[in-house]
C-alpha cells in the first residue's frame, strides 16, 4: 500500500438558494481538466424524493508529480431538496435548481503509489528512511502545491456561486490547524 | 451556515446554530494497494465508478443501449452473470472484452444491482404514449482492466511458467510500461468514463455533460 499523507482535512462549503446544478459540475470538471488532473468519479447518486432530488457525487481526482508523488483532491458534494426552478434573468427565462449544496475538499499527497519500494522490508525501510531525512524539502514543496491547488478550486466554486463576499474559507493544512493563530480563521 | 467562534468571548456571544446534517465522524480513503506486483493484470483495476438511482427508468431501454455502445467499439460481449428475484433484487454482470493484438487485452466490467423490484413494473405517459417502466433503486459499477497475456482460446494462461513470468513482468514494467500507459490503460480508463457518461445522459442526471 502507498503512503497517504493527509493535507488538507474537511475543508468545508456551504450554500443554500439558487444555482445550475449542470454548470456547477462542468466548473469543477473543467478546473481539474485546466489544472492537468486525471477525472475519478467514485459515487454519482441521485434520488427522487418527495420534497425534491438528493444528489451525492464524490470526485477523487490525481495528478502525478513525478513517479514517486502524486496529489489526490477528494470532492464530495451533497445536494439536498433540490427543485427545479424557472428565473427570469435578462428577459429570458432560465432553468435553474433551487436547495442546498454541502462541499467537502480532502487533499492527500501519496508517495510510492505503485508501490515498487514495499515489496521488502528492506525496501520498506529504506523508502521511510528517505521520505523522513532525504527527500523532506521535495514532499514539503508537494505539500505546499497541493493546499495552494486545493484554495484555488475552493475559490473558483465560491466564485461560481456567488459566495465572494464572504471571504472566510481558506485551505489549511492539516498539520497547521493545531495552531489557528497562525492562519486566522477558517470555515 | 454555521457561525465561527472568534476570539475569548466567541463562544458566550456566538449563535449556535444546529448543522443540519449530523456529521459522523471523518473518514479518509486508505492509499491504494500499489500495483506492481500484479501478475499480467498491467496496471490494476481501473478505478471502479459507481452509479446510483433511486426512482422511475426504463431498465430495458438502458440495458440496450449499454450494449449497443460496448458491441459498436468491438468489445466482446459476455454476460457472465444474471440473477432474477423480484421483488428482492436483480443482479447482472458483464465482462466485454477487446483484444488488441496476441498480447493486451482490455476489458470493461460492468455490475448491476437493482433492489425493489417491482414484476408488474410502473405506466408512465412519456411524450403522450404510455410505456412501462421499472422502479426501485439502481446501482451500476463501471470498472475494467488491461491484461497481457490473456488466456488463449482454451483457457490456458501464456507465460506462465516461474521464468516466463519474470520476465513478463520485467517486458510489462520496464520495457514497454510507457506504450501501455499511454496507448492502453489511459485510453481505456477514458472510454470507460464516456460510457459512464450515457448511462448519466440515459437517466437524466442533473451532474452530466463531462469536459473530459
Amino acid at each position: 500500500m502507498s503512503e497517504r499523507k493527509l493535507v488538507v482535512d474537511h475543508l468545508k462549503l456551504t450554500y443554500d438558494g439558487l444555482f445550475n446544478i449542470t454548470m456547477l459540475y462542468r466548473t469543477i470538471d473543467n478546473w481539474f481538466m485546466e489544472n492537468g488532473f486525471d477525472k475519478r468519479e467514485v459515487r454519482n447518486q441521485e434520488h427522487l424524493k418527495p420534497d425534491g432530488k438528493y444528489i451525492e457525487i464524490e470526485l477523487q481526482p490525481w495528478k502525478k508529480i513525478t513517479d514517486y508523488a502524486r496529489h489526490v483532491i477528494k470532492v464530495q458534494i451533497k445536494m439536498l431538496r433540490i427543485q427545479d426552478v424557472e428565473v427570469e434573468q435578462d428577459g429570458l427565462k432560465v432553468k435553474v435548481q433551487k436547495g442546498r449544496v454541502n462541499i467537502i475538499f480532502d487533499s492527500y499527497l501519496d508517495t510510492d503509489y505503485e508501490g515498487r519500494w514495499e515489496m521488502k522490508p528492506f525496501y520498506f525501510f529504506l523508502r521511510t528512511v528517505f521520505d523522513k531525512f532525504v527527500y523532506r524539502t521535495y514532499t514539503s514543496q508537494f505539500e505546499d502545491l497541493l493546499v495552494e491547488k486545493t484554495s484555488n478550486l475552493f475559490a473558483t466554486i465560491k466564485a461560481f456561486l456567488n459566495l465572494h463576499k464572504y471571504e472566510f474559507g481558506v485551505a489549511v493544512r492539516a498539520s497547521d490547524k493545531l495552531s489557528p493563530w497562525k492562519w486566522g480563521v477558517g470555515v | 451556515m454555521v457561525d465561527v467562534a472568534r476570539g475569548i468571548f466567541g463562544k458566550l456571544l456566538s449563535k449556535k446554530t444546529v448543522p443540519e446534517i449530523e456529521e459522523g465522524p471523518k473518514i479518509h480513503p486508505l492509499a491504494e494497494e500499489g500495483v506492481f506486483q500484479r501478475d499480467g493484470h498491467f496496471g490494476g483495476p481501473l478505478n471502479p465508478s459507481y452509479i446510483k438511482f433511486r426512482g422511475i427508468f426504463d431498465m430495458d431501454g438502458l440495458y440496450r443501449v449499454m450494449v449497443r455502445w460496448l458491441k459498436n467499439r468491438r468489445f466482446e460481449f459476455h454476460e457472465t452473470g444474471y440473477a432474477y428475484k423480484p421483488p428482492d433484487f436483480t443482479t447482472i454482470a458483464w465482462n466485454a472484452d477487446r483484444k488488441k493484438g496476441g498480447y493486451i487485452l482490455e476489458r470493461i466490467t460492468v455490475n448491476w444491482d437493482h433492489r425493489g423490484v417491482n414484476p408488474e413494473g410502473v405506466e408512465v405517459i412519456k411524450n403522450g404514449v404510455k410505456k412501462r417502466m421499472d422502479e426501485g433503486r439502481l446501482t451500476i459499477k463501471l470498472s475494467g482492466e488491461v491484461i497481457t497475456a490473456y488466456e488463449d482460446i482454451f483457457g490456458k494462461k501464456q507465460w506462465n511458467s516461474e521464468v516466463e513470468r519474470r520476465l513478463r513482468k520485467f517486458f510489462d514494467w520496464y520495457v514497454i510500461k510507457k506504450e501501455l500507459e499511454l496507448t492502453s490503460w489511459d485510453a481505456l480508463y477514458y472510454e470507460v468514463y464516456r460510457l459512464h457518461e450515457i448511462i448519466k445522459k440515459y437517466l437524466q442526471f442533473e451532474a452530466n455533460g463531462s469536459i473530459y
